[in-house]
Formats: structure tokens, C-alpha cells, sequence
């Protein structure tokens, strides 16, 4: 476990890390000169069949090939990807915080704040000599001009007197800014020891479970190479099972690397025989994923039918008014409903002759990155491949997402987004991704709880990571757009694991789980916020400081409320339809490519690179 | 090539065959001693990362006392056993199978007076 302090991570040699990981690449390369050697001088030359010729001889060739071909498997999934890939990443992730740090730390001592608390969850407090000054009405300038207040000058008169007055007001706007300080060093020390500890965990895991050694040459060689041979055979569907069910400890990254180092016959034999490996997978190509996701899709489909057959042919035999018919029509409801949800994503996102659909307000292909029936339902659906774009925008819907949803309402938001990139992109390619890849609150009592998005973070940290292992060429630029409880999502990925995004977009947010965007490990610059003057969630910022407003620190921009109530007297109405009106046509008369919608027009100028367009 | 003693069993150029085994010998003590540097370098980065408690610290210096001992460790004596038996194949017919470290340690006295596991009758297999 990481029991890294902010003193140790200040500290720390991020650099020296760094090139022990270049060390451990370089002596990979180093060591394939070996196995090239054994390959050219020994099978190919001295030991050819010119000079070395029986059965035996050839059994003494094949043991050498194995022995080089274990060795660069090993040299490629263990010094390579596992350990010099670990060092890399956690390189770049400590010193990611460690920058973070140097901005905070030097802020938190120049307004004589103390960092007081256990490394788990640090504290910032005002210090004895700052509580002594505001009691003693002699705050320090700083305080002063944020509370809009004249320094006193010592003696008794009038700023001194408004000094005494405002004195809740300068505790209040003190502690204020201490538990910014706070969220933030909070936020710089959980994404660290989440890096920390994945970190470990990586190169932990690839002790836990090794491949087999060919065995020498020597007694009962013949029984042993055989079971080797078996288990090679093995050994790739046995990784490709870990990496799936998260017991590997690979990053993205890895995976990626590892997925890239298969032979082709390798990865089609994974795609074709477990799909259910290969399609949920962050850091396997989209294309790859897709196929494989389809395929699931398919048979999942498929299965549900059989399964709903059973059912109602067993329903026939049960007494309609015994618990055993009751809890069986609840379960023939249940797989009716996931069969519905599954085939009307299945129908979104697949053509007539049940080739790959295509988006019908961009044109651009649909690729199925993940799904799941459990709980709501979950279903990550790309229009564009993320692999290739120029930019990426992934949305998070919020209360009520489902997987009903991203096969209809969802999917159709997303399609609008992708419209609007496409529309104002200048040419750009974006892909649009919905991301329901957590199981979002049912309602607005649960979307109080901060759970449903604790529970989705290390999720949507892995996707974002796994969008930049897999991307050809440039990154792109990476937007997420969070909206209402998906912008609680968002932020709590972003301060607790950490996001790899150049953007975040929150928008009608009840809060984004910290009160300042500094926290979000994002450039604070690159933070984005709107609420529309109607929308009733600025009334309710349950998961901390509303984004939109200047203590946060975000940039805003501004989206409007076309929608009205029902009647004058429904005065719920508007501010209820308004917090889902943010991607409205709202003239609906003129052409879509046409519209002026400020707040669509503004998310699309910040997905593609125009902030400087941003109203 | 010449036919060897029970002829079924191959048929080689000797001088060849020892090219090769000097070829195995060179690997395996070049991996060996790269193998320690490398495992010298990571133990001296792990130290501060252990020193300033991170889980990675640990992990590291594990990592590469494995990779060390049983990776390349693993390869290296893949290696040098091959290059072991077949330099007793540069002398006489042996069957894979009937192979052990004591038979190099009977060969091994002239032509290979340094290498250490020509003692091999300190090696489990002896």
C-alpha cells in the first residue's frame, strides 16, 4: 500500500525513475541481440544441417528455438511491458502530481495554511499566526482584498472597526480558500497513490502467476517438452482471461503493448474463440473491439432468446398463482427487457444487411466498445473511430442512464454532439463516444450519493487511458463532457484516479465531487462549465461548489433555456426541462446545420479546438 | 560430417558443433553479468522509492531480483545446458534423454578448464 506523504512526492526523483525505465527498455534491445545471435550463428549457422543432422540434432535446434523464443516473450512481456513500461507510467504520473504540488504547496504557505492529517486525507488549516491575526483585526492583505476591505493600519478607526465587523466574513472566506487548498492537495495525493499503488500492483502480478521455462535437456525430456508445448498453447488465452477480468494489474498501455506483440493468428484465434476477452478490453484497438463486441452482441442476443423460451415453456407447468410462477415471471420479465435493450442497440448500430450502421446525422460509422446488461445496463458506443480521430469527445450521461437509454436517447444526444463537431470542426475528424459505462443513480434521491460515480472512476480512468494507448499517430484532443450527475462522474474520476484528458466539459453539474477545478489534475484552463439560467441544478449543489460559479475556477460558458413550462402556473416545469435542454434545437424552422444554439455551438467549439470561439 | 559412435543416433562436424557450444557459453555469461547489472541498477533506484514508502519501491526491487534469477536467470541456464550437452556431443553419441550434467563434467576437464559448472557434481542433476 502507498504510504507516499506530499513531502516524499515533492521529493521525489521522478527523473531517476524515468531512466531506469529507459535502462530496462535498452537492455531489452540488448538482449535481443542474443537471441538473434542464437538464431543466425548457432540454429542457422554452426548447428545447420550441413553440420548437425539426425533426429536428435534437429530435437537440440528446436529446444534453442524455444528457448530464444521464451526469452523474447519474456523480454517483451515482462522487462518490457510489465517492468520499463511501470517505470514510464509512473514516471510521468508522479511527476504529473509532483508539478501539481509545486504550484500548490508555495499558495498554501504564502496564506500561512498548515498541512496537518495523516497521508490518507491530508488537512489544511489555518495556522495559529493566521487565526491570531484575523482575532487580533490585523488580517493579512490577501485576506483583505478578498473579502473587499482595508487593511488596518494599526489603530483604532474605521477600517478597523469594518475589520471587526467582517471578522466571520474573513474566517469564512479563509477557511473557504483553505478547503480549496485542501481538495486539491487531496486530490494531487489520491491520484498518486493511485499511480503508486497500480504501479506495484503491475509488477506484483506478473510474479504471481509466470510462464513455464522449456525444461533442459536431460531426463524425461521428451514427457516434459510436451506438457512446455501444451502449456504455450495456453498461455496466451490464460493472459488474454487475466487482462479481461482485471486480475493482470496491466495498464492500458500494457495491454496494448501485449495485444501488439501477439502474432496475427494469436489475435484472430482470441477475437474468434473469446470475443468475451477481447471486446470489453481498454488498450485493444477500436476496430478490434468492435468485432468482437458485435459478436457478443449477437450471441448474448441470441442466448436471451433461448433462455426466454425456457422460461415460458416452464411457466406452462407452474401453478399461476404459487411465489415459484410469480419469481419465475419476474425473471422471464428481467431477460425480456435485457433481450429489448440489447436488440434495439443491436438495430442503432447495425445495418439492414447487418453490416456496421452508420450515424445518419454525420455519416460516420457506429463501433461498439463495450456493454452489459447487469443492474441498469451499461454500453459504451463510439460514432467515429476514437482510434483515428483528430479529437475525441466522450460523454457521460448522468441520473436515469441506462442501457435502455443508449440504445435511443443517449445515443441520440451523442449523435447531436458528433453533428456539431462535424458542423463546426473546420474539417477535423471527432469522434463522439458515449460512455455509460457505470451504473448510474435511478433517480434524484440516489443521485445525492456520491457512490454510483465512486464506483465508476477507476472505470472511466481506464477507458480514458486506454482512448491514448490505442491512438494512431497524434493524440488527439481529448474532451469529456460530463452532464449533470455525469459531470459528478467525470470530476470524481478526474481528483481521485485521474483522467488522461486535455478537456473537461461540466455541464448543468451538481457539483463535479471537489470545490475548486484545480483539484481535477486537468489544466485549470481547460475546464469548462455551464448551467442555463433556468435549470433548477444550480439550486442543488450536493457534490460541491458549483462549477459555474468563480470560486471553482473554471471557464464558463453560456448555454441557453429554450424550453417553457406546460401552462404559466407550472412553474416546476421550466427549470425541470431546462436542466436536459443543453443540446435542443431550438429553432427548430431553420436548417440544422444552420441553428444558432450558443450552448451546442460552445461545446462544439471546446471539442474541437476553438475555445477562442467559445461565447 | 562425421558419423558418430551408435551412428543411428546423428551424424556432425565436431568442430562446428564446438563453435556453437562456444557461442552458448558466451551467451549465457554475457545474460549473466547483464543480467546483474541490470538488477544492480534497479535495486539502487528502488532504494528511494522504498525510502520515501511508496508501494512501488517494493515491487520493484522483487521485480527485479525475479527477473534476475528467473527470467534471465532461467534463460541463462537454458542456455549453458544446451551449450553443455551438446559439447558432449562434440565427443560422444548421447540421447537427449540420457543426458545429465555429469556427463559434460567427464568431457568438460580439457577443453572447458574454467567454466564452472564443468564441477558439476555440485548441480542436482549430477
Amino acid at each position: 500500500m502507498s504510504e507516499l506523504t506530499w513531502e516524499r512526492l515533492r521529493d521525489l526523483d521522478c527523473g531517476a525513475i524515468r531512466t531506469l525505465g529507459d535502462a530496462w527498455k535498452t537492455y531489452v534491445d540488448q538482449q535481443l541481440a542474443h537471441t538473434e545471435r542464437l538464431r543466425t550463428d548457432v540454429i542457422d549457422g554452426h548447428l545447420g544441417t550441413e553440420h548437425y543432422e539426425s533426429d536428435t540434432a534437429t530435437q537440440v535446434r528446436d529446444q534453442i528455438a524455444m528457448t530464444a523464443d521464451r526469452y523474447e516473450d519474456d523480454l517483451s512481456d515482462y522487462a518490457s511491458t510489465r517492468i520499463a513500461t511501470t517505470l514510464l507510467e509512473a514516471a510521468d504520473a508522479f511527476e504529473k502530481e509532483q508539478n501539481e504540488l509545486k504550484e500548490l504547496v508555495p499558495l498554501i504557505e504564502q496564506h500561512d495554511f498548515e498541512i496537518e492529517g495523516p497521508h490518507t486525507e491530508y488537512d489544511v488549516n489555518l495556522s495559529g499566526g493566521l487565526h491570531r491575526a484575523i482575532l487580533t483585526l490585523d488580517p493579512p492583505q490577501w485576506l483583505c482584498d478578498m473579502c473587499g476591505v482595508k487593511k488596518p493600519d494599526g489603530f483604532w478607526d474605521i477600517d478597523t472597526l469594518k475589520v471587526l465587523f467582517d471578522s466571520v466574513d474573513l474566517y469564512g472566506t479563509a477557511i473557504g480558500l483553505a478547503g480549496q487548498y485542501q481538495d486539491w492537495l487531496r486530490s494531487v495525493m489520491s491520484r498518486a497513490h493511485d499511480a503508486d499503488e497500480e504501479a506495484a500492483a503491475a509488477l506484483a502480478e506478473m510474479r504471481e502467476n509466470p510462464t513455464e521455462l522449456p525444461p533442459p535437456l536431460g531426463a524425461t525430456y521428451d514427457d516434459l517438452v510436451d506438457d512446455y508445448k501444451d502449456s504455450v498453447s495456453e498461455e496466451v488465452a490464460g493472459e488474454a482471461q487475466a487482462i479481461a477480468e482485471g486480475t493482470s494489474g496491466m495498464s492500458p498501455e500494457q495491454v496494448n503493448e501485449w495485444w501488439d506483440h501477439l502474432s496475427d493468428a494469436e489475435r484472430q484465434a482470441l477475437i474468434e474463440e473469446h470475443p468475451e476477452w477481447v471486446g470489453p478490453v481498454d488498450g485493444i484497438p477500436v476496430e478490434t473491439r468492435d468485432t468482437a463486441n458485435r459478436t457478443l452482441l449477437d450471441s448474448q442476443i441470441d442466448g436471451l432468446g433461448d433462455r426466454i423460451a425456457a422460461k415460458e415453456q416452464a411457466l406452462q407447468g407452474m401453478d399461476p398463482e404459487s411465489e415459484e410462477y410469480e419469481k419465475a415471471k419476474a425473471e422471464l420479465d428481467d431477460l425480456k427487457h435485457d433481450k429489448s435493450d440489447l436488440t434495439r442497440l443491436q438495430d442503432r448500430i447495425t445495418d439492414d444487411d447487418g453490416s456496421p450502421a452508420a450515424s445518419n446525422q454525420t455519416g460516420q460509422d457506429y463501433y461498439l466498445l463495450g456493454f452489459d446488461t447487469e443492474g441498469s445496463g451499461k454500453a459504451v458506443v463510439a460514432i467515429g473511430n476514437p482510434d483515428t480521430a483528430d479529437n475525441v469527445n466522450t460523454y457521460v450521461p448522468g441520473t436515469g442512464g441506462s442501457l435502455t437509454g443508449a440504445g435511443g436517447g443517449l445515443l441520440n444526444r451523442a449523435d447531436t454532439m458528433a453533428f456539431d463537431a462535424q458542423r463546426l470542426g473546420g474539417g477535423d475528424e471527432t469522434a463522439t463516444v458515449l460512455w455509460m459505462g457505470y451504473d448510474a443513480p435511478d433517480d434524484l434521491i440516489e443521485a445525492t450519493d456520491p457512490k454510483w460515480a465512486e464506483g465508476g472512476a477507476a472505470d472511466l480512468e481506464s477507458f480514458t487511458k486506454g482512448v491514448r494507448a490505442t491512438a494512431e499517430g497524434e493524440p488527439s484532443n481529448f474532451t469529456l463532457t460530463g452532464h449533470s450527475y455525469g459531470s459528478t462522474m467525470v470530476g470524481t474520476a478526474a481528483a481521485s484516479e485521474g483522467v488522461e484528458a486535455d478537456n473537461l466539459m461540466l455541464i448543468a453539474s451538481p457539483g463535479a465531487s471537489v470545490d475548486t477545478a484545480s483539484a481535477l489534475g486537468v489544466d485549470e484552463n481547460h475546464v469548462w462549465a455551464s448551467t442555463n439560467d433556468e435549470d433548477a441544478i444550480q439550486y442543488a449543489p450536493v457534490h460541491g461548489e458549483n462549477p459555474t460559479h468563480e470560486e471553482f475556477g473554471a471557464n464558463t460558458f453560456t448555454s441557453d433555456s429554450p424550453r417553457e413550462g406546460s401552462d404559466w402556473w407550472k412553474f416546476w416545469e421550466g427549470p425541470a426541462e431546462n436542466h436536459n435542454s443543453y443540446w435542443d434545437q431550438d429553432d427548430l424552422n431553420t436548417p440544422a446545420n444552420e441553428a444558432n444554439d450558443i450552448s451546442r455551438d460552445n461545446q462544439a467549439y471546446v471539442v474541437t479546438g476553438q475555445e477562442e470561439r467559445v461565447r | 560430417m562425421t558419423p558418430m559412435a551408435g551412428a543411428d543416433v546423428f551424424a556432425m562436424d565436431p568442430d562446428e558443433v564446438r563453435k556453437s557450444v562456444e557461442i552458448l557459453f558466451e551467451i549465457e555469461a554475457e545474460v549473466d553479468a547483464q543480467a546483474a547489472t541490470m538488477a544492480t541498477a534497479n535495486a539502487e533506484a528502488a532504494g528511494p522509492l522504498k525510502d520515501a514508502a511508496t508501494a512501488l519501491g517494493p515491487a520493484l526491487e522483487a521485480a527485479g531480483e525475479w527477473w534476475q534469477v528467473h527470467r534471465a536467470g532461467g534463460f541463462r541456464g537454458l542456455v549453458g545446458n544446451t551449450g553443455e550437452y551438446l559439447a558432449v556431443c562434440a565427443e560422444e553419441a548421447v540421447e537427449v534423454d540420457d543426458y545429465n550434467a555429469g556427463t559434460f563434467a567427464s568431457v568438460a576437464g580439457d577443453r572447458y578448464p574454467e567454466r564452472p559448472n564443468a564441477n558439476a557434481s555440485s548441480r542436482p542433476d549430477w
